[in-house]
């Protein structure tokens, strides 16, 4: 199966401090890809990179084959991004920040795709609510739209259900399950809500302080690791600070 | 000391602490420094190229064996060189005045802070005055700086010392810049904590000082007739003073209307009882200090009346903490 | 699906900048105050050349009560340009700051609300998307100079006395075009330290530092003009002090003189009548404000483009 993210020796530097550390890794296409680590780990930063927000120190990234350095505007016209604590425009309805986004995007006929979009995340009601008068899981909804607009290959989610109520982060994880099933869209999620990467993921990655500690398949980690108990062991023994 | 005065002392040296360790009041400070350097030695080059033109004209007409005695020689009162020392204190000091009382606000505002100090045993007067304190020690100091720069500099560049009148006559004028730098401050921290948004409340100070530090002057300069005509227009049309005085007096009504303007710019105020003390303005040329003083005590009560009445808006005002929450 | 064109993202950004500018009642607040600006410097104009005209009616009697020759009203033959001479430090304070502000918000709009990372990874370039910016700037300067332009013309209409002809027509419009070069320069040094700073204070205070620096100590520099007497529109065409100091800071600073630029060729359209010609040349003022627009445009694309979206969220 051909590879939706590859990730080449990949490194960030800031000073003397090391926030990605020859991160190598290779997402196939159709997964929904969990990656997890403690604050700071560098989750962030690889989603920053991916996303051509953030140019790396050394190492290269591809997205749908398109390298992220050098062939940046084509790799960001396959993918969507949902930021941590998505912002958008407060005076603006969703619709207006969504036609925004979507005439950026290429979309043809983006009146209809919105709509559509909405639809599919069952949020109509949302279209003429201005965002600053939203609640938190509304934005996120929103937030998601402005993302798969222009129906992207690949998804990037920095840390979706931050702040989200129990109800809000289920309907969020039946979302993104079904933007993978019926889309076929490649789920690429920061997180590290263990509890969630069992239910969503089909792979995982732990990140611990710039470096890739752990990555298999959810069936593999599941097989070897029976219940969310011992994963949450794992995921913290995988994290525990490096000795000096 | 009591309970009050100790969370006053506490506010009074983080906010001094604060403010040292960020870059803008530094900032400011030099910029007000390198502007008043800047207008004394200007003034002091343009009073020698004066001098130098006169000597020349005056051995011209003595070497043509005419008489010079019609020839005026430039008038040198050191004070005078510090004309456009004291304009930059009421155009950029008034900028530092706002900058830090914005920035007073904000840094509480912005880090949500604001509510978690509230929400302590103390009042919002003790807070306020806190802050209010704080501020007045930096404006002080960056004043403080700006004039002993200045008046060293005066000395030297003047290449005449400064007798003890002329120190205390400084002084003088240092404090009323105080009063006149903390008036801004204060406006500028009232419009912080009563707008919604910060930027307003940044742009309506910054518009207020442009319409009474700028424009309410230059209205009041532009309605002089005299302002009208390169020269003058008395001295372009050849009237001398009495026949001046004349024609002036039936323009009683325009002449008050214009004065009025003047009069609702602080910096006006500030300006008209400096000039008066540094003998800037000719008719105090020479006087003494208490003559002054008693001369332009109108003045001298505007700004602490301005002043006073800004403290007492402050303190007054009930806050709502709920509307300043960060943005 | 098509990928946008660089110039249609252009144009995308500066619609969208322009609608969350028109929301922003801070903005309208600036551009009234613009607008009462231009009505207040009209009258002005108008009660100071009348009122030094009465002051001629009166002194003319009694000079030839003493027997005096009558010289002839300095005002007499004002042209009818030099009404708006107050035009010239209102544009160069009040037009400076509120360029800067808008230069400023143009950017600050989409730092504050958090969204460049949405919009850095769409496909579409940074450049395209500071190109729309400054178009949403220089949109938003026309929009302010075509209303004071437009209380100019309804002024020059009503005012009694005043003989209008194209001469007059081509001054007011030669006056804006002038008034838009200045301010897109600050316009866009507003944007450029919107798009470098961290905080949104700085952002604002550093062009404002530069304004103050341009309007208030360059003048003293060059012409030893006082800061208050360089709100005095006759100041601009003052013949400067002479000796080497002002010869050689005429000469290293004047091309950077934007403000005194602008006022003297401000002045020159509106014939404001003045003793002599001064140190800056016309050819000089125009390429220094054009240089200086081309400079700010430069270094504002090169750092909106290489702004770190990721981290571009102001720190306070």
């Amino acid at each position: 199966m051909t590879a939706a993210i590859t990730m080449t020796n990949l490194t960030k530097q800031y000073g003397s401090f090391t926030a990605l550390d020859a991160l190598t890794l290779s997402i196939p296409k159709g997964e929904i890809f969990g990656f997890l680590g403690h604050n700071g780990a560098g989750k962030t930063t690889t989603i920053s990179i991916l996303t051509t927000l953030l140019a790396p120190t050394s190492g290269y990234a591809t997205v749908c084959g398109c390298d992220v350095e050098r062939y940046d505007q084509e790799a960001r016209s396959h993918i969507g991004y949902v930021p941590e604590n998505v912002r958008l425009y407060e005076k603006m309805t969703a619709t207006e920040n969504l036609l925004f986004f979507a005439k950026l995007s290429g979309v043809d006929e983006p009146a209809q795709r919105i709509k559509e979009t909405l639809a599919i995340l069952d949020c109509p009601e949302l279209a003429l609510k201005k965002v600053g008068e939203m609640s938190k899981g509304q934005r996120q909804r929103i937030g998601l739209a402005q993302a798969i607009l222009h129906r992207p290959e690949v998804l990037f989610l920095d840390e979706p259900t931050s702040g989200l109520d129990p109800l809000g982060i289920k309907t969020l994880r039946d979302l993104i399950v079904m933007l993978n099933r019926e889309y076929g869209m490649t789920i690429f999620m920061n997180t590290h809500l263990i509890s969630e990467i069992s239910k969503t993921c089909t792979s995982i990655a732990v990140l611990n302080q710039g470096r890739l500690a752990y990555h298999d398949t959810i069936e593999a980690v599941l097989k070897r690791f029976r219940d969310d108990q011992t994963l949450e062991d794992l995921y913290l023994s995988l994290n525990a600070p490096k000795a000096a | 000391m009591t309970k009050a005065g100790f969370q006053i002392k506490t506010i009074t040296l983080k906010e001094i602490h604060d403010a040292v360790r960020a870059h803008l009041l530094t900032f400011l400070t030099a910029f007000l420094v390198v502007a008043a350097l800047t207008s004394l030695t200007v003034s002091a080059i343009a009073l020698h190229a004066e001098y130098k033109s006169y000597t020349e004209a005056r051995d011209l007409l003595i070497s043509l064996g005419r008489s010079a005695d019609s020839l005026v020689p430039p008038a040198f009162f050191p004070l005078r060189l510090l004309r456009g020392f004291i304009e930059h204190i009421e155009i950029i000091g008034a900028v530092l005045g706002i900058v830090l009382g914005y920035r007073s606000a904000a840094i509480e505002r912005g880090h949500a802070t604001l509510a978690l100090i509230l929400t302590r045993p103390l009042s919002q007067a003790t807070f306020l005055i806190g802050k209010l304190v704080g501020n007045m020690v930096l404006i002080a100091i960056a004043l403080a700086i700006t004039f002993t720069i200045g008046g060293l500099a005066l000395a030297v560049i003047s290449g005449v010392g400064l007798n003890g009148a002329d120190v205390l006559r400084i002084i003088l004028v240092y404090v009323s810049a105080d009063v006149y730098v903390t008036s801004f401050f204060v406006l500028a921290f009232i419009l912080a904590l009563t707008f919604r948004r910060l930027l307003s409340a940044l742009l309506t100070a910054f518009s207020i000082w442009l319409v009474l530090v700028l424009i309410a002057p230059q209205i009041g300069d532009t309605m002089d007739p005299d302002n009208q005509v390169a020269g003058g227009v008395f001295r372009k049309l050849e009237i001398a003073k009495p026949l001046e005085k004349e024609i002036l007096g039936s323009f009683k009504n325009y002449e008050t209307i214009r004065d009025g303007i003047e009069q609702a710019s602080p910096a006006k105020h500030f300006e008209r009882f400096s000039f008066a003390l540094l003998g800037i303005k000719d008719i105090y040329a020479g006087q003494p200090i208490t003559e002054i003083i008693k001369d332009r005590l109108v003045n001298l009560w505007a700004m602490l009346g301005i002043f006073t009445a800004l403290i007492a808006l402050l303190l007054l005002r009930p806050l709502n903490t709920m509307r300043l929450i960060k943005e | 699906m098509h990928t946008p064109s660089f110039f249609m993202a252009a144009r995308l950004s500066a619609v969208n900048t322009l609608k969350n500018n028109a929301r922003d009642n801070t903005l309208v607040m600036l551009a009234g105050l613009f607008f009462i600006m231009v009505l207040i410097s009209a009258y002005l104009g108008w009660s100071a050349t009348a009122t030094v005209n009465s002051i001629y009616a009166k002194a003319v009697p009694a000079l030839q009560a003493l027997g005096r020759p009558i010289p002839a009203n300095p005002v007499g033959d004002a042209p009818v340009l030099s009404l708006f001479r107050n035009m010239v430090p209102y544009v160069a304070l009040l037009g400076g700051l509120a360029a800067i502000v808008l230069g400023h918000q143009s950017v600050a709009v989409d730092r504050k609300a958090g969204v460049l990372p949405l919009l850095f990874s769409r496909p579409v370039s940074q450049g395209a998307v500071a190109l729309g910016k400054g178009m949403a700037m220089v949109i938003s300067i026309i929009a302010i100079l075509l209303v004071s332009g437009l209380v100019s013309v309804i002024t020059l209409l009503i005012l009694p006395s005043t003989v209008l002809n194209n001469a007059i027509w081509l001054g007011i419009l030669k006056f804006y075009l002038v008034s838009g070069l200045y301010l897109t320069a600050f316009g866009f040094l507003g944007a450029y330290f919107a798009s470098i700073c961290k905080t949104e204070s700085m952002a604002l205070l550093l062009p404002v530092t530069i304004w103050l620096t341009l309007t208030f100590i360059f003048p003293q520099l060059t012409s030893n003009i006082g800061p208050m007497a360089a709100l005095n529109p006759l100041s601009a065409n003052l013949v400067p002090p002479t000796g080497s100091f002002f010869n050689f800071t005429s000469k290293v600073l004047g091309p950077f003189s934007i403000v005194e630029a602008f006022r003297h060729l401000a002045s020159n359209i509106l014939e404001v009548k003045s003793g002599a010609g001064n140190a800056i040349t016309t050819k000089g003022a125009i390429l220094s404000l054009v240089f200086t627009n081309l400079a700010v445009i430069i270094i504002f694309v090169i750092s909106f483009r290489t702004i770190e979206a990721s981290r571009s969220d102001y720190r306070d």
